[in-house]
């Protein structure tokens, strides 16, 4: 059953494009992965979904979630669901938490907003909260301020938020990039594995393909504001389509295979263009070895299940690593 | 470039035991007075021609490491030496030979670079602070073609490039005085993964071109795996394990090292089982 349909998002910013037509749906309990550069849009896809976007974007398209437009609803209403219906975890957690307050009450915050209740028991429910989120001594750490915690602690806290009024949605916006490796795949698996408990579905955007891939059963390829490929996660990886997906996918690969000085990493020529500043038509030709006077028209974002917008895709499937 | 031939053993970057402990501010009226050791008894051999990665995570020391071996700090204990001579402890007057040798690359060049300085001015400007005679014109658009940056690039500002060409500017200014020794301090952390692959192949063009030594120092293990030939692992200020680069990702022996191998997020493996 569709949980979240969006259709045509479009977000522009002081007349620049940043996300341009994005459609994708989203089952219950289903693990989307939104994989982009900087630049891609993705981050400005997230806000929109939720209503964050700045004061000075203006948004087009619907952002259905069971049956509710979110684009179109009062943002009274918006802030009824943000915490509720939808749980947010953001890249930086000391941005996102009070540093004035404790992290009990943060936590318990939300419950008592969404969900009412006494004192006593918003507390409980915050204390279980932390132990869910693998805490072994909650009682301090609800006294703790944020400062007074590591990032892969706050980013537990943000974790324990995100789910305290078992959310149909979380949404995970870089959630784990500023933190050390092995903190990452700590926070990774407590949230793979609570969003599972939760039955709730996951949006996670990262520009971490490996992050991405591990952790989602869907993947949107973005770039320049658009998706240019989507698909389910091992068919994007094994066979993908998009000429950019598939440099992105040969430079991480290859540096994963590593210890190869000497020989050179594939790349994608050029750089991301500025704000505003990507081509008309395929927003990729500019930096595309595939390009012809056609990508002067945008190509559809075509395919049952595995869907890629080029009018010159990849046909044999990459053997990443290979001589080719 | 020719440096004249060393004693064959003698590296030409070397910490001996070195700690570095930070200590509180003074002014505090109540509590104790914190101490933090960053560094403790650490000892490492860059060998000429060698690329060395230092890789650790956020409180490892790998940052403080660096600045001690550009002596920009001084260590608590043990010495720095650069081509057998000791350069810790030393008065900046006696340290032109190491400021030309070894050069440094830092994460972020929209920091490291001025904002208002034109890329001629920041690329010359290590020319001129370190008395460097010739002509600083030519050898600014010597150093924009090695790096792969148009030579109209001289009379641009910072905020005029993207975040890539930024870094080639400051590989640019890193190499103008000609030297040795090129430390990179997570040079490509800040780069989106489509222009870090450029900017680690023009590292590795600019090392065999000018025969630089690498120091390279990341939290990120593939990179680290790419570029280096020999990797110290750094946790918590101390040194837990090196070797060969291979080595040491396909046999590590600490646990810790193991720890890090183990956590780093792969193409296609699950993260907690979440896919079914």
């Amino acid at each position: 059953m569709t949980l979240l349909q969006v259709d045509g998002l479009t977000v522009r910013i002081g007349g620049a494009e940043v996300v341009g037509d994005v459609s994708f749906a989203l089952e219950r309990g289903e693990r989307l992965g939104l994989i982009g550069e900087s630049g891609s849009g993705k981050s400005m896809t997230a806000l929109a979904l939720i209503g964050l976007l700045p004061e000075e974007a203006s948004v087009e398209g619907r952002v259905v979630l069971d049956g509710d437009d979110l684009v179109a609803m009062s943002e009274g209403r918006r802030c009824d669901l943000r915490g509720d219906r939808i749980g947010m975890i953001f890249q930086e957690p000391m941005t996102a938490l009070n540093p004035v307050m404790r992290v009990g009450n943060q936590v318990a915050e939300v419950v008592r907003r969404h969900r009412g209740g006494s004192r006593r028991s918003t507390r409980e429910r915050a204390l279980e909260l932390l132990r869910r989120v693998e805490f072994a001594d909650p009682e301090r750490i609800a006294r703790a301020y944020p400062h007074e915690l590591s990032g892969g602690q706050r980013q537990r806290v943000m974790v324990a938020m995100a789910i305290a009024c078992s959310p149909a949605l979380v949404l995970a916006d870089e959630p784990t990039t500023a933190l050390d490796v092995t903190v990452q795949a700590q926070v990774l698996e407590l949230l793979a594995r609570l969003v599972a408990e939760e039955d709730a579905a996951l949006v996670l955007i990262s520009h971490d393909l490996a992050v991405v891939s591990g952790m989602c059963d869907r993947l949107l390829v973005m770039y320049g504001g658009r998706i240019v490929e989507s698909g389910p996660t091992d068919d994007v990886l094994e066979r993908p389509r998009h000429p950019y997906t598939v440099g992105l996918l040969a430079t991480s690969t290859a540096m994963a295979e590593g210890g190869r000085r000497g020989r050179t990493l594939p790349t994608i020529r050029g750089s991301v263009p500025g704000l505003g500043r990507f081509p008309e038509g395929c927003v990729f030709r500019s930096r595309c070895e595939r390009a012809t006077d056609r990508c002067r028209t945008m190509p559809p974002l075509e395919g049952a299940g595995h869907a890629f917008a080029c009018w010159h895709p990849v046909e044999r499937p990459v053997t990443v690593g290979g001589a080719t | 470039m020719t440096a004249p031939a060393q004693a064959t053993d003698v590296p030409v970057l070397e910490a001996r035991n070195v700690s570095k402990v930070y200590r509180g501010r003074q002014g505090s009226l109540f509590g104790r007075r914190g101490e933090v050791h960053a560094l403790t008894g650490v000892s490492l051999e860059v060998q000429r021609g060698e690329s060395l990665g230092i890789v650790g995570e956020s409180g490892s020391g790998k940052s403080t490491l660096a600045r001690l071996l550009l002596a920009l700090e001084q260590p608590t204990a043990g010495e720095i030496r650069f081509e057998g001579t000791v350069v810790s402890g030393r008065p900046e007057r006696e340290l032109g030979a190491l400021r030309r040798s070894v050069q440094v690359v830092f994460q972020d060049p929209m920091s490291s670079l001025d904002p208002r300085m034109r890329t001629r001015v920041a690329i010359s400007e290590p020319l001129r602070a370190l008395r460097i005679p010739g002509d600083h014109k030519a050898r600014v658009l010597e150093l924009l073609d090695a790096v792969g940056l148009p030579r109209d690039a001289a009379d641009k500002v910072p905020h005029e490039f993207s975040g890539g060409q930024r870094q080639r500017i400051a590989i640019a200014r890193a190499l103008a005085p000609g030297p040795e020794v090129l430390l990179a301090d997570e040079a490509v952390s800040a780069l989106d993964v489509s222009v870090r692959a450029q900017v680690l192949n023009l590292l590795n063009r600019l090392i065999d071109e000018f025969g630089l030594t690498l120091v390279f120092i990341s939290h990120d293990l593939s990179v680290i795996r790419w570029m280096c030939t020999r990797v110290v692992v750094l946790y918590r200020g101390e040194i837990v394990e090196s070797g060969p680069t291979e080595q040491l990702y396909d046999d590590p022996q600490h646990p810790y090292t193991r720890a890090l191998l183990a956590a780093v997020p792969r193409i296609g493996k699950p993260i907690g089982r979440a896919r079914s």
